[in-house]
This record gives structure tokens, C-alpha cells and sequence, in this order.
């Protein structure tokens, strides 16, 4: 069922998505909610991997959720699903880090999938948060390659109350830090997959006011400061590219001097 | 005269007047012993020592693991190579300057450079 109009994504958030690979946000769920799933993750025995909903079935809840939904709708399309694959993952304390990767590693960078993590408890940056490198989500990166950085400049931490809940492009590097606290940090991931090529786009659009801010938001997140001189025509442009896919409009040729002030 | 000449010229200093000791010969040895290697790995926006940094991988012995990622680092350890190289370090992998480059295509962040330091 399609969500109200009103809940969909704006022309803002899709931008935000589409600059930083990421939304974080933390749908209403009822009292006590999240602590109940923590505590029942806390007594799995072994991990259940893809059956994980079938031993904490609350779970199913948060990937079904009305706002989720919504922003699922808004950049997947109306036909995107909810893969089968599911992870439990428990980032112990004491824990080390884990090598940066991506989740996929889609050939043309369009949005023909999502990830979504889900922690049930609060996540501070001591607990081993899962970081990210916004912006990476364009690059061709061999995981055997992205495992030789630690920190990288910019890299930023999810973090956030119980019930927050995190949408990534699937190409976005991130990866599990150390894990310095007494508690243990859990983590649900969802897959939610594309199986279509977008005609329209499925989010509150305002075409005749888009475009302007589609170059003002590029151009804040690429500017010179924050990227390498070889590189910000293929950022801009890979912006532009999957912009216009996600609409369903043609492809541009690239054009530098759409993006000069 | 580098510190290793220094303990060396005591040495002789010693042996001449006939007190050197086992006590000497063992500070000698703690300076000539070999030291473990440490590397540092370094990602520079341009492949020249000036460049700044955006990734840097400490590897050494020591270490538990693989680098770590820590999500309280504030920053990297150093601005460029060239501070590096102040702080004693020496390089010993520059990054190619024809590096592979398909038009159009993002790929790894940052020329790496590699250095390397003996001792903890």
C-alpha cells in the first residue's frame, strides 16, 4: 500500500541520501519496545542468522514500520521488497574493529537496493558504534583494498537512542568499531531490494524548484575542501546520474559548467 | 654525532683505561640490537609529500589485530608525510605518479605512501 503522501521523503531528503549515502532516523514504536527485542536478542544462544525474525518476530515490526516504509516507498519506488537475508550482529565489549567494506558492490552505483541496521539499544561512541565514510557510496573499492585504512577523515559514528534505525546505500563504506565499553552492542540488518528501473520519482518532487537545489546541496557537499581535485566532476556527475535515474529522466552528458557558481 | 657514535667512543673510552664492563656491553647491545619494524601508511590527497592526509594505518607487532577503527579518534596523527618524516619517520613506499585512471570513475581514497619506523 502506497504511504500517505505527507509521510514520504522531500526533495531535501532524498538530496541528503543521495550527497551522504545515509538517513538515520528513529520511528515512534511503543514503550518499552526496543528493550523487550534486546532482551530477548541477549538470550539467543547461537545466532540464527536469515531466521532471526522467527526467534525475536517483534523484529519484523521495525522493518514494516509505517515511517520506514514511507522512506523505503520514497527511494526505492512502490515496488521495492524486503530480501530474505537478515543478520544479528553483536559487537561484544572489548571488541575490535572490523576492516572497512560495503555491503554490495553495485557495478553503476544506481539505488537498486538498501540497507537498513537497526539497534534496539542506546548507542554511544563508546559502545563500538558502526561507522561510516559519508560521501563513498560512488567509489569502486575492492574490499581486499579498503581493508589496508583505519581512520579515515570525516569518517562519522551512527549513534543515537534505542530504536534508531539507519538507511545506506548499499556501496557506502562503514564498518564495526572497537568496542570499548562493558556493554554489549546489537545490531539488526535488513536488506530491501529494487526490482524495477524507476519511470517516475516515487518521493514529494517539486520539479520546477529541484534542480537549483540539487546543484546548492552538491555543491555544499562536494566543494573543494572535502574532496580531490581529480575527483569533483565524477562526484558531481555520479550525483547527477543516479538524480536522474531516481527520477526516471535521460542521462546528461557531463557538463562542468553546471556546477560552477 | 648520532648517539650510536657517542656510545661507541665511551666504549673505546673505557676499554682504554681498562674498566668496561658486562654492564657496558649490554647498553651497547640495547642500542644495536635489531628493533622491530613499524610501518605507517599514509593517504594523501596528491602523490606529493606536502599533501594533506585523509586515511592513516598504523601497523606494528604490538597490535592485537588488524588497524582498528576508533570511532573517538579526533584526528589523524599526522597533517602530511612531510610531518611524518619530521617525527622520524622514513619513506619507503611512494605512490606511483601515473597512477591507473579510467574517466569518470571514483575509486580508493588518497595516495598511499608507506613508512616505516624501528623500535616501540
Amino acid at each position: 500500500m502506497a504511504p500517505d503522501r505527507g509521510d514520504l521523503l522531500d526533495d531535501e531528503l532524498v538530496l541528503r541520501f543521495l550527497n551522504q549515502g545515509s538517513l538515520q532516523l528513529r520511528p515512534r514504536f511503543p514503550d518499552g519496545f526496543h528493550d523487550q527485542i534486546y532482551q530477548k536478542l541477549a538470550q539467543l544462544r547461537h545466532n540464527p542468522g536469515n531466521h532471526i525474525t522467527r526467534e525475536v518476530p517483534e523484529l519484523l515490526a521495525v522493518v514494516e514500520h509505517p515511517t520506514v516504509h514511507a522512506m523505503a516507498y520514497s527511494l526505492l519506488g512502490p515496488n521495492y521488497q524486503v530480501h530474505p537475508h537478515r543478520h544479528f550482529y553483536d559487537n561484544q565489549p572489548g571488541s575490535q574493529s572490523q576492516g572497512w567494506h560495503v555491503d554490495a558492490a553495485t557495478p553503476d552505483h544506481m539505488l537498486r537496493g538498501l540497507i537498513l541496521f537497526y539497534y534496539p539499544q542506546d548507542t554511544d561512541v563508546s559502545m563500538g558504534p558502526t561507522v561510516f565514510v559519508p560521501g563513498t557510496q560512488f567509489r569502486d573499492a575492492p574490499m581486499d583494498r579498503l581493508a589496508a585504512y583505519a581512520n579515515i577523515r570525516g569518517q562519522k559514528n551512527f549513534i543515537g537512542q534505542a530504536g534508531s534505525i539507519v538507511l545506506l546505500h548499499p556501496d557506502l563504506w562503514h564498518a564495526r568499531s572497537l568496542n570499548r565499553s562493558p556493554k554489549h552492542r546489537y545490531m539488526i540488518k535488513f536488506m530491501l531490494t529494487r526490482p524495477d528501473e524507476p519511470l517516475q520519482p516515487s518521493w514529494r518532487h517539486h520539479p520546477e524548484q529541484a534542480e537549483a537545489l540539487f546543484l546548492q546541496r552538491v555543491r555544499e557537499f562536494v566543494g573543494p575542501i572535502q574532496s580531490f581535485c581529480s575527483d569533483y566532476l565524477a562526484e558531481w556527475e555520479w550525483r547527477r546520474k543516479l538524480w536522474n535515474w531516481m527520477r526516471g529522466a535521460p542521462v546528461q552528458a557531463p557538463n562542468l559548467m553546471d556546477f560552477l557558481v | 654525532m648520532t648517539s650510536l657514535d657517542s656510545a661507541f667512543r665511551l666504549a673505546r673510552e673505557k676499554l682504554q683505561r681498562g674498566d668496561f664492563a658486562a654492564a657496558d656491553l649490554e647498553e651497547l647491545w640495547a642500542q644495536v640490537r635489531p628493533q622491530p619494524q613499524r610501518l605507517l601508511y599514509l593517504y594523501a590527497l596528491q602523490p606529493t609529500v606536502r599533501a594533506s592526509l585523509v586515511a592513516a594505518t598504523l601497523q606494528e607487532q604490538k597490535a592485537a589485530t588488524h588497524c582498528q577503527i576508533d570511532p573517538l579518534a579526533e584526528d589523524l596523527p599526522y597533517r602530511s608525510v612531510l610531518e611524518a618524516m619530521a617525527d622520524g619517520w622514513r619513506v619507503i613506499h611512494f605512490p606511483d605518479h601515473r597512477a591507473p585512471y579510467q574517466e569518470g570513475r571514483l575509486d580508493m581514497l588518497g595516495y598511499e605512501f608507506v613508512l616505516e619506523k624501528y623500535g616501540a
